[in-house]
């Protein structure tokens, strides 16, 4: 099993490699190169060429991608046209707000979604399973940005409790954290529910059942744990997604993540920043789908057995 | 112990299922009498609400969809319809234990086998973990699989296997009644003969009341002591094995054995029963076996018969039998 | 299971509590006597050159500079065109406009404790203000930059460029320490000469700026400006609301009232110099026909655009200068007036009209230019809107299918700028790819006019003629808002944007 995990990180070698060249690939695509970006409206065109040989801009799109890779391979991402500064450290200074945001998230969401996916797939058909499908229905067509400027008003303005932005204390995390878990719970809760009552119609509920095992206990023991698996699927992508930063979440609370890192450099076309930060985070997200992958095998004794098999 | 007349005592059983195409009339105001270590079967064809029956007695029916119109059990003393849901998890396992029909689904694929044993043991009985692992480790010997496969998973089981294991969890606390579910309609012929000397030799042990569901005659006659025979809902005929089979009495049964091969004669031909179970959602008005009953006379596709006793353990539902001197093909000629 | 349940929970706890103790918190210090320690100014993009002030290319970057950077002169904040001394304490004007000698301040002390020379300047200019920095289209009559001795320099001019002292007056022309770039690089740039130095900028999150004790001019009541970024127009203004900021930059229009109806907060409100205005690909038919641009712009609904996409909040334009400009004089233009206009297109070679597009890169420029697709209905001209992403649309001017695009233009410079910037052939924005010997003959020659009053005759008749060629369509002059705490004193607010809060303070 160990060899198969081991085998599975060997991968991310290729997979870095697609991943920057497909970047390098779509970067040339667009219009425009750091020079428009950097220099402003008043540089003339010596001025752009100038700045174009001296960052190598003028060149092939594979001649750059082979000199940035031969500096990846020793270690370095370089540094960002638009700052100036390494691309390295820049993203490794806003990761720590992305993970924290993205984590806190996602584990509110799951503290709400799960109990609510599981009462609305015992209480099928009730009002309770309706209204509460109802509102996860909102949370899940609620456009992010309306739901953060409410949330700053009612808790920043009217009340008073948060910030309206920016990180700091645990305080600052409250507001964006909540509006991402809304995003994501929407999302949980039905996949909670429909694996639920999948697993709920089971044979194996109904032999627990005549062995005497209460309702309750054979819900959380026996139906839970097997509705787990497409539960921790969307867990897992829902982070991996929140991973790259969720640029929403990020604007409208004024937190400094990745997302925002990402999305400004493509705008300005600084593709050393963009390379190195896509790269870090599909590398991130594909350790994620491992650390995923792994929690399956602790859920499903099928699905270890399945990797012992692949070795 | 058997203080009581009968381990189960079914009267005027009726269970629905509300569902949008209609009411399924699963079950029809049935009667079951299972005396103390005695072994009754329940035969029919697929849909009759044989399974139906089972989970009613265990108060299992999924609902929604399924209702329990009405009907009266008592299983060992209890009154299963009328107790507290913690008080019926007492009597599961421990009062009355079930076999169910597909062993492929029963366990739990998350779960070894060990675990599941256990459960059960640590749920009725007062043991520590350790005790109820080393009662599932016998248990499994019992069954005949070495204990050393306590840890294995389902999926690690062949289908006989875990049959054993699902008997192992059904009579690992002892129950007074066993209700086994066309126990041996998934497993291969080889197999199946094991599973069942395995179920009678345990339940001799263990002195364990059966409800036995089949639609194998055969199985039947080695395992039973009395049998029903169940058609859209309802029985239609009981009696001790002896008389059901040798003395048949209503049309269906005598169909049912007629669709058997016959081992002393194989070159006659299986005369199946034409036609098929009425739709459970519309039962006709008169008897429900008429349309596809060769005997059926104008009353009896207007008038609904009672179960009517012919002698002390026998009784038959057939219209037929108000003509005293009206008898099926098969008692004319003998077997 | 529930062990499971708890571990991962506990995990992701433990995980947030070590980030969260990670980041750094603000510690508030002592209040001195009087004034508040810390002014907060809520900003809308990342001052990403905030560290390289030379490099400045966005408004915010030099507003910021303004605090932390000196230049050798500046601009009177009363009458925005006056020129007064800086880091320079005066100069010489000599070879008729040719040579100006500057005397610099001896009291000038950088960030890191050098003190500012002759050297510095020099370097300044021919090390990284010429030579990679953002004035340096604008400097393009420089020839040379001479140290005479420690505190005197000299520029050499190719001509007399009499919008010399306004490009100088601007942020990215800051003077910065040889030293400290020379050891640290490009940003080494960020120790100024300014009353603030900066202490800390965390990108994406803020800027924070510290009271510079050795500065040479008035020392600032307050003690520390920190520009917090908070991108979302709302956010920020709500951020003022709740006084997590005493500034708040650019306040969305529509959340313009909140800020008015609130007794504690005041809505500052200064005349804009940006100009919204229709740009023609003057190289291609139809639009090298001046009748067609004429038409064009006597068509376009300003009124409506400016409701729109201003909420009324900006003023209608004819001249292709803003009224804001130095030795600004109106001339007349062309107004709404579809009769005219089709007159005008009738003389043209397209008298049925035609199809066209319309480039935009801004939400507020392609709500104009839908008003105007209507309006340009009424003649026959067909306009398809296309919003370009914005680099895309920098790199995409010399595209054969550019046909019209709704930009906008803010001459933060002297007169000049107006036109050698945009209208020129050689303009860095020549977004109308003007090509006309006249407007770079007359802006060559009031560029070095020394009699002011000739001077401005001629940007009035170089307004009229390029107005009247319609090489451009004018559209707006959005007012630019500030809100802020009512308490809030001593801050000068800019035209350009560029307001300078040096000196910006709250009494307690
Ligand atoms: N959950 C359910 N919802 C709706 N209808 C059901 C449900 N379970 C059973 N039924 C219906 O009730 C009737 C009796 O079903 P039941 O499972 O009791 O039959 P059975 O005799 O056990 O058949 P088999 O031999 O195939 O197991 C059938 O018509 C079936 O379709
Ligand atoms: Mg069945």
């Amino acid at each position: 099993m160990y060899r198969y995990f081991l085998k599975r990180l060997f991968w991310l070698i290729p997979v870095m490699l697609g991943v920057s060249i497909f970047i390098f690939i779509i970067m040339d695509f667009f219009p425009g190169d750091a020079a428009d970006t950097v220099l402003g409206e008043a540089a003339s065109q010596e001025q752009l060429e100038e700045y174009r040989e001296a960052h190598g801009l003028n060149d092939p799109v594979m001649v750059r991608y082979v000199r940035y890779m031969a500096n990846l391979l020793k270690g370095d991402m370089g540094i960002s046209y638009v700052t100036g500064r390494d691309v390295f450290k820049t993203y490794m200074q806003r990761l720590p707000n992305t993970l924290l945001l993205a984590f806190s998230g996602m584990t509110l969401a799951i503290l709400f979604s799960i109990p609510i996916g599981i009462i609305t797939a015992l209480k099928r058909g009730t009002v309770l399973d309706g209204t509460l499908m109802i509102i996860s229905l909102l949370g899940l067509s609620m456009p992010l940005f309306w739901l953060g400027l409410l949330l700053i008003i009612g808790f920043s303005l009217n009340l008073g409790w948060f910030p309206t932005g920016g990180s700091g204390d645990l305080k600052h995390l409250v507001l964006p954290a909540v509006t991402l878990a809304v995003a994501k719970m929407a999302m949980l809760a039905r996949t909670t529910r429909s694996s639920m009552l999948e697993v709920l119609n089971e044979d194996y509920i109904r032999t627990a059942r005549a062995k005497g095992v209460s309702k309750r206990k054979a819900t959380l023991k026996h139906a839970l744990r097997n509705a787990l698996i497409p539960i921790i699927t969307v867990i897992g992508i829902e982070l991996g997604s929140s991973l790259g930063g969720s640029v929403l979440c990020e604007t409208v609370f004024s937190w400094p993540g990745v997302g925002r890192l990402i999305m400004d450099s493509i705008s300005k076309r600084d593709i050393p920043m963009v390379t190195g930060s896509l790269i870090l985070t599909t590398m991130l997200v594909a350790f994620l789908l491992l650390v995923v992958d792994i929690i399956y095998a602790f859920v499903d004794p099928r699905i270890k057995a399945q990797y012992q098999r692949k070795k | 112990m058997d203080k009581h007349e009968f381990a189960l005592d079914v009267s005027n059983l009726t269970v629905e299922y509300v569902t949008s195409d209609g009411i399924v009339h699963a079950v029809n105001d049935i009667d079951l009498k299972i005396p103390p270590q005695k072994s009754v079967g329940l035969v029919g064809e697929t849909g009759a609400g044989k399974t139906s029956t089972a989970l009613a007695i265990m108060n299992l029916i999924p609902s929604p969809p399924g209702v329990i119109r009405s009907g009266k059990i008592i299983l060992n003393g209890y009154d299963v319809l009328h107790m507290k849901d913690s008080e019926l998890n007492q009597v599961r396992g421990s009062e009355v234990a079930m076999i169910f029909q597909d062993p492929m689904t029963a366990l739990n694929p998350v779960l070894n086998i060990g675990e599941q044993i256990e459960e059960s043991i640590l749920l009725h009985e007062d043991v520590t973990r350790d005790e109820a692992h080393e009662q599932a480790c016998e248990m499994l010997e019992m069954v005949g699989i070495d204990r050393s496969r306590i840890y294995d998973y389902p999926h690690q089981l062949s289908g006989g296997m875990k049959q054993r294991v699902i008997i192992a969890i059904a009579l690992c606390c002892n129950p007074h009644l066993l209700i086994a579910d066309e126990p041996t309609t998934a497993l291969d012929v080889t197999i199946q003969a094991q599973v069942l000397d395995l179920i009678s030799n345990l339940r001799d042990e263990y002195r364990t009341a059966m409800l036995l569901i089949t639609h194998d005659l055969g199985i039947v006659a080695d395992m039973c002591d009395e049998v029903s025979v169940m058609y859209a809902g309802r029985i239609v005929e009981h009696g001790t094995v002896e008389e059901v089979f040798t003395n048949t009495k209503h049309p269906y049964t005598e169909g049912l054995f007629d669709s058997l091969p016959k081992i002393n004669d194989r070159k006659s031909l299986l005369k199946p029963i034409i036609g098929l179970m009425p739709d459970p959602t519309e039962l006709p008005e008169g008897c429900t076996f008429a349309p596809r009953c060769r005997y059926a006379m104008d009353k009896c596709f207007k008038r609904r018969p009672s179960l009517n006793a012919i002698s002390d353990t026998h009784e038959v539902s057939c219209l037929a039998y108000e003509d005293p001197v009206f008898s099926i093909e098969r008692n004319k000629h003998g077997r | 299971m529930k062990k499971g349940v708890f571990l991962f929970v506990f995990f992701v706890v433990l995980i947030n509590l070590a980030f969260a103790g990670g980041v750094k918190e603000t510690v508030a210090t002592p209040t001195s006597v009087g004034y508040q320690n810390v002014l907060k100014v809520g900003i809308n993009m990342e001052p990403i050159t905030i560290c390289t002030p030379t490099k400045g290319t966005n408004v915010m970057c030099h507003m910021m500079s303004f605090s932390t950077h000196n230049t050798l002169v500046t601009i009177s904040n009363e009458d925005n065109a006056t020129i007064k001394p800086c880091l320079a304490e005066s100069w010489d004007i000599l070879d008729g406009g040719k040579t100006i000698v500057f005397h610099l301040r001896k009291d000038v002390k950088f960030h890191n404790g050098e003190t500012m020379t002759s050297e510095d300047v020099v370097y300044s200019f021919k090390e990284r203000i010429l030579k990679g920095g953002t004035s340096r289209a604008l400097l393009s009559s420089v020839v040379d930059v001479v140290a005479d001795d420690d505190y005197t320099i000299h520029f050499e001019l190719s001509g007399a460029d009499q919008d010399l002292f306004y490009t100088l007056s601007a942020a990215p022309s800051c003077i910065i320490s040889k030293k400290a770039v020379e050891t640290e690089g490009d940003e080494g740039e960020c120790y100024g000469t300014g009353a603030f130095k900066i202490e800390e900028y965390v990108q994406g999150e803020f800027v924070r700026m510290v009271r510079f004790d050795d500065y040479f001019g008035e020392k600032p009541k307050t003690e520390e400006i920190d520009w917090i970024i908070y991108l979302e127009d709302s956010a920020r203004e709500l951020a003022l609301e709740t006084g997590e900021i005493d500034i708040c930059y650019s306040p969305a229009n529509s959340d313009l009232p909140f800020i008015e109806k609130n007794p504690d907060l005041k809505l500052i409100s200064v005349k804009g110099l940006n100009v919204y205005y229709i740009g023609f690909n003057t190289k291609v038919a139809p639009f090298d026909d001046e009748y067609v641009r004429q038409a064009i712009a006597s068509c376009v609904n300003k009124e409506d655009a400016i409701t729109v996409a201003f909420d009324g909040l900006a003023d209608a334009v004819d001249n292709v200068m803003a009224p804001a400009v130095p030795m600004y004089t109106h001339v007349d233009g062309y107004t709404y007036n579809p009769t005219a206009a089709k007159e005008l297109l009738s003389k043209s070679g397209y008298p049925g009209g035609f199809k066209s597009t319309i480039w935009v890169d801004r939400a507020d420029e392609e709500q104009m230019a839908l008003v105007f697709k209507e309006n340009l209905a009424q003649i026959g001209i067909d306009l398809t809107v296309v919003r370009l992403e914005a680099t895309t649309l920098k790199a995409s001017w010399n595209n054969a299918d550019y046909q019209m695009c709704l930009q906008k233009f803010g001459n933060t410079g002297g007169p000049g700028t107006s036109f050698s910037y945009v209208f020129t052939s050689k303009a860095p924005a020549n977004r109308s790819k003007v090509s006309d010997s006249n407007v770079d003959l007359q802006t060559a020659a009031a560029a070095v006019e020394t009699d002011q009053v000739k001077r401005q005759a001629m940007y009035r008749d170089l307004n009229e003629y390029i107005t009247k060629k319609a090489y451009w369509a004018p559209i707006c002059v959005p007012q630019i808002f500030v809100g802020i705490k009512a308490s809030v004193k001593g801050a000068v607010y800019k035209g350009n944007g560029s307001h300078i809060l040096t000196y910006a303070y709250i009494e307690n």
